[in-house]
């Protein structure tokens, strides 16, 4: 095959059997890879209704066709499994170097079923693959443990692995490649911590092949040279100030969640922004493989107390952390970053479950006993005291552990978590953005922006502008960006490239760029409506899987905060979110019931069969 | 008429002084656009424009005392 290596390795940990089994063309066609093979396999094969952390729980990694190939950012893969946070579909996504090796190793995907009896790790050299003991590298840090790796390995070798906190099943436990880049969210790290399976390490060097070399290299000369003529003028805030410059924006729009979401806009926030980041921290940009933007941040602290190296943070980190917490100090966010890092935990729920418990403390929903300190707005080393605490299941962090839902309804408030579907959100208040709060809410992940971002065009201007602040008329683009991000997401790219380069400028965001490419990587021969039914069907996919699971329009909600409670600062001054009112013509544009339950003619035509509930 | 103008980040280095806000005299019915002609922004240069903290079209004509802020695009996240 081209663009896809056309093998996926099966893991049954339970029996320690290994397999390579040949990749479906039709397969690769239909669901493009990536996200889309994650979901396809989860559906045949996985019950929806299985525990989490049980050895049931499948966990799938999966390159895109694109993913290794040159084309620019295509570097990602996805982690995809049953969430242990919210008990559905996850699919976690990073870049980094370790999925093109991955590909160069011979495979698209691995999937993992069982329990090894004891730690281990899965190392692939070149096609061979074998089962090792990891019983020396259970309680090192991500960094430890793949320096360790790569030294009993191959220097050379490319590491995914979990730390303390994917050991110890914290809910939001993260997979960690090449030490710093993230598979954060819903945790993964937790799902591979129940399996103990500690790491996969990857060295290969097939060549991918692609089906017509010539036009993608003329294609992606084209590409790039448009790219670099559209920076000629004044670079890519990204490659700038990294993600984190869009405090400015967010602040600047009343969205920069602050104090566990009571407010959108922080008084500090000049002290948290990319700019201060870049003057005080920077060490150096850092790029994924094949990217011309390099938004990663190699950051170095130096303060007493807080002092480190690693990479970040970014913008999520930033709010989750700083002014979700009222914490205005860079040196202690970057630090709590750093742990989280290393020990594999999410910074954006480790940070907004720090917020939730500051609410909970100062309404004196939780004492300074239960904590173990006095827990204020504002305090950084309490943040960096508590994230370990987190990732070590000690004191304290073993109820922060759980997550803030979790932790808000030990104490009867879970009306104080600021999540969906029990996963905490990035940060853009939808008070002030609207269609956020449809894109939260309908995510199959629960509260993120990776799945569908409205922020580029309600914040963003990207590709044209829509009035944050209206509600009417959100549905279809909302709709339009999470089918853009289902295609990004199987294809192996990242959004940040993909949106502004590869898609056209309409609000309909048609994949215009990705076709090219998967076209003259795969000659699978795609149509633009083939591709862009492909993103409908993951979407769908996702749904089917939701909906066995239990998931329906109940689920699809917000906190009462933000649908009830206006901010009462910044532009959007008065402002709540209109869930209810954007979900009906959601539902509409999908296709599905009001209940959010597909039609049966909607699976049909997207050729997934079959009814949607059980 | 008088408006206001706001110049936020890198863009305060078109503002007179770079003062990070104004007041500023334009003819009746001067939109947003010709705001940033007057001030010189680059067209290449990649901004957003609010007026009294709305988005706006660059055709969107200013009333007196209208505030207008012209403000770098960002994305990330």
């Amino acid at each position: 095959m081209h663009g896809w290596k056309g093998k996926i390795l099966r893991v049954d940990l339970n029996t320690r059997s290994m397999n390579e089994e040949k990749l479906n063309p039709d397969i690769a066609k239909d669901t493009i890879g990536g996200r889309g093979l994650g979901i396809y396999y989860m559906n045949k094969e996985l019950d929806p209704l299985c525990k989490p952390l049980s050895p049931e729980n499948m966990m799938i990694m999966a390159a895109g066709p694109l993913t290794g190939t040159g084309a620019p950012t295509g570097a990602r893969y996805m982690v995809m499994t049953k969430s242990p946070l919210t008990g559905a579909v996850t699919c976690s996504n990073s870049g980094g170097y370790f999925p093109t090796e991955l590909k160069k190793a011979g495979y698209d995907a691995i999937i993992v079923t069982g329990k090894a009896d004891k730690p281990v790790y899965l190392w692939i050299n070149h096609g061979q693959f074998e089962l090792r003991d990891a019983g020396h590298l259970w309680g090192k840090t991500t960094h430890e443990t793949t320096d360790l790796l790569t030294a009993e390995t191959d220097t050379k070798a490319r590491v995914a692995c979990i730390g303390p906190a994917g050991e110890n099943l914290v809910r939001f436990a993260a997979i960690m490649n090449d030490k710093d880049r993230a598979a954060g969210r819903s945790g993964v790290g937790a799902v591979m911590g129940s399996k103990n399976l500690k790491a996969i390490v990857v060295r290969g060097k097939e060549k991918i092949a692609l089906a017509d070399p010539d036009k993608f290299k003329a294609f992606n000369h084209d590409i790039l040279k448009a790219f670099k003529e559209s920076i000629k003028e004044a670079p890519l805030g990204l490659t700038v100030n990294g993600t984190a410059g869009v405090v400015l924006t967010t602040n600047l729009l009343g969205v920069l969640p602050t104090k566990n979401w009571q407010q959108g806009t922080f008084d500090n926030w000049e002290n948290i922004h990319g700019e201060t980041l870049t003057k005080k921290y920077l060490v150096s940009n850092k790029a994924c493989y094949a990217c011309p933007i390099g938004c990663g941040r190699k950051t170095k602290v130096e303060e007493p107390g807080f002092q480190g190296e690693g990479e970040g943070p970014e913008y999520e980190t930033i709010y989750a952390m700083g002014s979700n917490c009222m914490i205005d100090n860079l040196a202690a966010i970057a630090k709590a970053n750093f742990l989280c890092n290393e020990f594999g935990l999410d910074t954006i729920t480790m940070g907004a479950t720090v917020a939730c418990a500051m609410e909970l403390f100062e309404k004196g929903f939780l004492s300074e006993k239960e904590v173990g300190q006095p827990l204020n707005w504002g305090d950084g080393d309490a943040l960096v005291e508590l994230t370990r605490q987190t990732a070590l299941c000690k004191g304290f962090g073993e109820r922060l552990a759980q997550g803030s839902f979790r932790l808000a309804d030990s104490v009867g408030h879970p009306e104080l978590a600021m999540v969906s579907k029990k996963q905490e959100f990035p940060g853009y208040d939808p008070r002030g953005a609207q269609a956020m709060g449809l894109a939260y809410a309908t995510s199959p992940i629960g509260g993120s922006h990776m799945r569908g971002d409205p922020a580029y065009f309600e914040l963003f201007g990207i590709p044209q502008p829509m009035d944050p602040l209206v509600w009417k008329g959100k549905a279809k683009p909302t709709k339009s960006f999470q089918d853009l991000s289902a295609i990004i997401d199987a294809a192996g790219l990242c959004i940040f490239f993909a949106v502004r380069n590869l898609a056209d400028k309409s609000l309909e965001v048609k994949p215009t760029g990705i076709l090219a490419y998967l076209n003259a990587a795969t000659g699978a021969d795609y149509t633009l409506e083939e591709l862009m039914a492909a993103g409908e069907r993951i979407i769908n996919a996702e749904r089917q899987f939701l909906v066995k699971a239990g998931f329906a329009r109940k689920d699809d909600t917000l906190p009462s905060r933000l649908t009830k409670e206006p901010t009462p600062t910044g532009p959007a001054k008065g402002s709540v979110c209109h869930l209810e009112e954007m979900l009906d013509e959601y539902y509409q544009v999908r296709g599905w019931s009001q209940d959010g339950i597909p039609s049966e003619k909607k699976l049909t035509e997207l050729e997934l069969g079959g009814k949607a509930s059980q | 008429m008088k408006i206001r103008v706001k110049m936020v980040s890198v863009l305060q280095k078109y503002a007179p002084h770079e003062m990070d806000e104004f007041i500023f005299t334009v003819e009746k019915g001067t939109n947003a656009k010709k705001v940033s002609e007057l001030m010189d922004i680059p067209e290449t240069l990649k901004y957003n424009m609010f007026i009294n903290e709305r988005y706006c079209n660059p055709e969107t004509v200013l009333q007196t005392g209208d505030k207008i802020t012209f403000f770098p695009l960002m994305d990330g996240g």
